[in-house]
């Protein structure tokens, strides 16, 4: 079953604890490759406002586009629970090839600012979920705002969310990913 | 010791009776035989239970404070117009008031050279639209922070996020002098004055300033 991720937008106060935690288990340096970010959106003009947070991460496309794009093959996603990994060795790099980031409408291919550099992305925290652990993300967010599981037991537990501020649902690739947004009505709120 | 056991050391020292319980439920209700109301003792019976003020009452007029004198310290508590607040004539000159608040990588100045953290947030100052349309400054410009005391040249983050007429320059920030003496690292104390308030706080909040944009230094 295809492993998925839940992000609660009406949690996430953007702290941005995930995307240091993510650095921190993967032992990614400092600089351009992040596997998790978080995107900001404004909305209206002072004091009527509406801004929301969103994780970007890899949402392991059910059709993923990277996978088709890479010339080389070096871009899978797993049968058994549809994580989408990549072959770093195999990877032609971004300054030669880079296909699979132009490709992706979310950013999930990540490239460090060394030459010809090698792509790398979210994997779910395989090694995580191997030991019956949620990721590092899920595990680290101090607000309780995601989750990840198998999509049957996600969709079951928080319903069908496609729509979230700040992100467009790709209904050709089919990210795993359930949304639960913040309504506009919170505009007075602040 | 494990985390599992570092709660269960910590909820056994507690007045939580059963740890199994509290976790199952996620939460332990202390129970009270009659509402808690503050100063119960003092309010059933003054005499015996005075408060610790020379009238032995919540004292709303202090006549300690009103021996002392001094206008800044009114014996009566009241509003009193603040240093460089908004109707300071030096607003003339420098029309913005400056805000430093705390900033979410850092703890004060500490962490501030962390890589990872760094990485996160850009140190720069948080503009109105409005205020930064007035001077012709687009967000991620380059913007020369300013008044008598001294000058900061920072990245502008230009935001609906934030008051006009307010600008926001979070502290902590290391100061950083370029060779002309000028604070490249947004260090807010080049601009707030150090003068701290008669009962002695920090009034770093206290500063007007003003803001233009610069060209490429």
């Amino acid at each position: 079953m295809n492993q998925g991720i839940y992000f609660d937008q009406t949690r996430c106060t953007n702290c941005l604890t995930c995307v240091v935690a993510c650095k921190d288990w993967h032992n990614i340096p400092a600089g351009p490759a992040s596997w998790m970010r978080v995107k900001t959106s404004e909305e209206g003009r002072y004091p009527h406002l509406h801004v929301s947070f969103l994780v970007q991460c890899c949402y392991h496309c059910v059709r993923p586009s990277c996978v088709e794009a890479c010339p080389v093959g070096a871009i899978r996603k797993r049968e058994d629970n549809g994580i989408v990994g990549v072959d770093r060795d195999a990877c032609v790099g971004k300054d030669e090839c880079g296909l699979c980031l132009k490709e992706c409408p979310y950013e999930a291919p990540q490239f460090g600012a060394e030459e010809d550099a090698k792509m790398q992305k979210c994997d779910l925290c395989l090694d995580r979920l191997i030991e019956g652990r949620k990721p590092i993300c899920v595990a680290a967010c101090p607000m309780r705002a995601l989750d990840s599981g198998p999509m049957d037991k996600l969709r079951k537990r928080y319903g069908e969310g496609k729509e979230a501020e700040g992100f467009f649902f790709s209904s050709k690739l089919e990210p795993s990913i359930i949304f639960k947004s913040r309504p506009k009505s919170s505009l007075s709120r602040f | 010791m494990s985390e599992e056991e570092w709660v269960q050391e910590i909820a056994r020292g507690s007045v939580i009776p059963s740890y199994e319980e509290f976790k199952r439920k996620g939460v332990y209700r202390i129970p009270l035989s009659e509402p808690y109301v503050a100063f119960q003792e003092q309010i059933a019976d003054p005499e015996q239970h005075p408060f610790l003020t020379p009238s032995g009452k919540i004292e709303i007029f202090s006549q300690e404070l009103e021996a002392m004198g001094d206008p800044l310290i009114p014996s009566i508590p009241k509003y009193l117009e603040p240093w460089e607040g908004p109707r300071d004539p030096l607003c003339e000159k420098y029309p913005l008031q400056l805000l430093t608040t705390h900033f979410k990588r850092r703890a004060h100045s500490q962490f501030e050279t962390v890589p990872w953290l760094r990485e996160l947030q850009d140190q720069a100052l948080l503009i109105s639209a409005a205020d930064a349309a007035a001077r012709g400054i687009s967000d991620g410009d380059r913007v020369k922070v300013f008044n008598d005391r001294g000058e900061v040249i920072i990245p502008a983050k230009v935001t609906e996020r934030i008051m006009p007429g307010v600008v926001d320059l979070p502290q902590g920030a290391w100061f950083s002098p370029d060779e002309k003496g000028v604070d490249r690292g947004g260090c807010a104390n080049v601009l707030t004055s150090d003068r701290s308030s008669p009962c002695g706080a920090l009034v770093t909040n206290t500063a007007l300033v003003q803001v233009e944009k610069v060209g490429v230094i």
